[in-house]
């Protein structure tokens, strides 16, 4: 009847640790999932803050200019806000107005004929930004 | 007799190593997106440092055999001969990758006559590409090594100049090795960077080929693997 009984010998390193009360481990489980969800959400943020959404969250503003040649006359071109979609052409007096531009530092691309220049631009938020004249130089030669 | 450290709790199971663990990684990869860092390409770099190539090998590899691969967006491309021909006329020829950083790796480009050609990296919308060329360019103010910018399909003036007035450009077969990392691009021709630029404006695209004008170009080969 009690050959399974523990012996001294059992015993030798003192008593047996008594098992943690199950709340405690309970405890551990629930701060480690709250660290691995914190976590999760920096990536996210960071990951958010990187990309092109961000603009939601800073603002837009407006961008104006008047695009002009070598010889100072205005002229017909495409801009575009470097990451963004944003397409629009100038008018014939080489004014544009573009809207829903990210706050922040950034850039347009003025093009015409297979070539295109960039200008960089700050923008705030809820502002009109007036780049002035801007000079388009775009010799269409590929290697030039 | 209780141990007081986080992993030798008594009383821990497997679920809450295998927490451990995942908090491990989550943390890493916070840190490499904080830094910028591409967590594929580091994902890579760590496989291949301990002698597990076979885990991450090429992104994509060509040889030529066929233009199944690719897309003409404009100009003369054919095979001839196992390689790649193009010109003349103004080319421009993509495969779209999702990639961010990569080293790509052009093996037996030969300018036969002409301007130049380039090589396209990051770069998407193949009929209105925005990206970015290296340009292999006599034709520029004597001959130079250039990177370009693309909007929309229009080229900007080069942000990054390498002159090479004695290079010897005609009939040799050079290896182009381009590495893609961050916001910065290194060209190497045989091995040695002949110029090197930065940008931020795109994060992630395919590579192509261009020609131009009067140029004839040939290509043996084409891989784009991990950033070494």
């Amino acid at each position: 009847m009690l050959e399974n009984a523990p012996s001294l010998k059992d015993y030798k390193r003192g008593l047996p640790s008594k098992p943690p009360a199950p709340s405690s481990a309970r405890w551990r489980v629930l701060v480690m999932l709250v660290g691995a969800l914190m976590l999760l959400l920096a990536i996210i943020g960071v990951n958010v803050a990187r990309s092109d959404r961000m603009a939601y969250f800073t603002g837009t503003g407006t961008v104006t200019g008047v695009v002009i040649d070598e010889n100072g006359k205005p002229i017909q071109v495409q801009v575009f806000v470097l990451k963004t979609n944003i397409a629009i052409q100038t008018d014939s007096t080489g004014a544009f107005q573009v809207s829903g531009v990210p706050a922040g530092q950034g850039s347009i691309v003025v093009a015409r004929d297979g070539a295109g220049n960039e200008f960089p631009v700050a923008v705030v938020a809820g502002s009109m930004t007036d780049l002035g004249q801007i000079k388009f130089v775009g010799t269409r030669v590929p290697g030039q | 007799m209780r141990r007081n450290s986080l992993l030798g709790q008594p009383g821990q199971g497997i679920s809450e190593y295998a927490l451990i663990l995942v908090l491990m990684g989550l943390a890493v990869i916070l840190i490499l997106s904080v830094t910028g860092t591409d967590v594929a390409s580091a994902y890579c770099k760590a496989v291949s440092s301990m002698g597990w190539n076979g885990l991450c090998g090429s992104y994509f590899v060509d040889s030529f055999n066929n233009l199944g691969n690719w897309l003409t967006a404009s100009g003369n491309w054919r095979i001839e001969n196992g390689e790649l021909a193009g010109g003349v006329g103004e080319g421009r020829l993509f495969h779209e990758m999702s990639q961010s950083d990569y080293t790509l790796t052009v093996n037996g480009a030969t300018l036969k006559q002409g301007n130049g050609y380039g090589v396209f990296f990051r770069s998407t919308n193949p009929t209105q590409v925005n990206g970015y060329s290296f340009q292999y360019d006599p034709g520029y103010g004597g001959g130079a090594f250039i990177m370009r910018k693309w909007v929309n399909g229009n080229e900007l003036p080069p942000f990054a100049v390498a002159s090479a007035p004695n290079y010897n450009w005609y009939n040799n077969p050079r290896q182009v090795q381009i590495q893609v990392k961050g916001n910065t691009y290194s060209a190497y021709m045989d091995g040695k960077l002949v110029v090197q630029g930065s940008d931020s404006t795109y994060t992630q695209g395919g590579v192509g080929f261009r020609t131009w004008d009067n140029t004839q170009a040939r290509f043996d080969s084409v891989a784009v693997d991990p950033v070494k």
